[in-house]
């Protein structure tokens, strides 16, 4: 990993609503960062999603619990871990067929489904006794400076 | 009513629309799911319900498995669900589950009105 240019934690309580302040701290500090940064919007639903599940999954809906976000951003690319208080590492489950999911009696599960979708890598991981899933954004300008290189070495 | 969301209802040319505001999320859970028995298809003998997100600013996964009930729901009475005011963000994230085959999204409430009234003389 490059060095880190930013890196900065925040904790919330782990109840419904915290997830939308997180988004807004993220997404104060990325346009600080990278001012117009165009996957801003899929980052924000990614960070909503694992809150959600933060909430929901790991820490079993107990809202005295914390969630904690942290934001590590270098040349290439955003790492977002989110940490809960869950006790054992998650298993990304096989992900059900489109059709299947929407004729489950109560379709939810679609968090992890998005997330997946929208980042170009999730991983989970456990660190210091809590769980966390890790989220990686690659930064498109370097994605495309590295394109334009490979180019270049080729000709 | 939570005051975090808001579905108020009109009935203009035949359709029925929800008009929704603030977030569709865990507070919309309650609301909207508790606003219609929606196995029974629309009031007034409407096939016809829209769904105005034009003051929805926030959409996440809770509020999108509320939509997708409604939406199951109601096509298995045969009644069509339209959507407009969406952003392109959340249009994709729409697409991307499967919403937009049962909902279809348009640019304004007359456009979908429009294409309401051309269905019905079909």
């Amino acid at each position: 990993m490059q060095d880190a240019q930013f890196e900065k934690r925040w904790s919330m309580p782990g109840v419904y609503g915290s997830e939308r302040v997180m988004m807004q701290k993220v997404a104060s500090a990325i346009s600080r960062i990278n001012p117009g940064e165009s996957r801003l919007d899929d980052m924000m639903t990614v960070i909503a999603e694992a809150f959600l599940n933060a909430i929901e999954h790991g820490n079993q809906s107990d809202h005295s619990l914390q969630v904690t976000l942290q934001l590590i951003v270098d040349r290439e690319k955003y790492i977002i871990r989110i940490f809960d208080h869950g006790s054992r590492e998650p298993v990304i489950p096989g992900e059900a067929p489109l059709s299947m999911k929407w004729k489950a009696d109560h379709p939810r599960g679609w968090g992890l489904f998005l997330i997946n979708r929208l980042a170009d890598r999730v991983t989970f991981g456990k660190l210091d006794g809590s769980v966390y899933i890790e989220i990686l954004f690659n930064r498109l300008h370097f994605v495309g400076l590295q394109q334009l290189e490979n180019k270049t070495k080729r000709s | 009513m939570n005051s975090e969301f808001q579905a108020d209802k009109r009935v203009s040319a035949g359709a029925v629309i929800y008009d929704l505001k603030g977030y569709l999320s865990n507070s919309a859970e309650d609301s909207l799911l508790g606003i219609w028995d929606w196995e029974q298809g629309l009031d007034q003998g409407s096939r016809f319900l829209i769904f105005n997100f034009t003051q929805v600013t926030y959409i996440n996964s809770i509020g999108i498995a509320v939509l997708i009930r409604i939406v199951r729901a109601l096509l298995k009475q045969g009644c069509r669900t339209f959507a407009y005011g969406i952003t392109p963000h959340y249009q994709k994230l729409f697409r991307m589950v499967g919403l937009t085959e049962h909902m279809m999204i348009y640019p304004n409430e007359l456009s979908i009105l429009q294409r309401i009234e051309y269905l019905r003389e079909e």
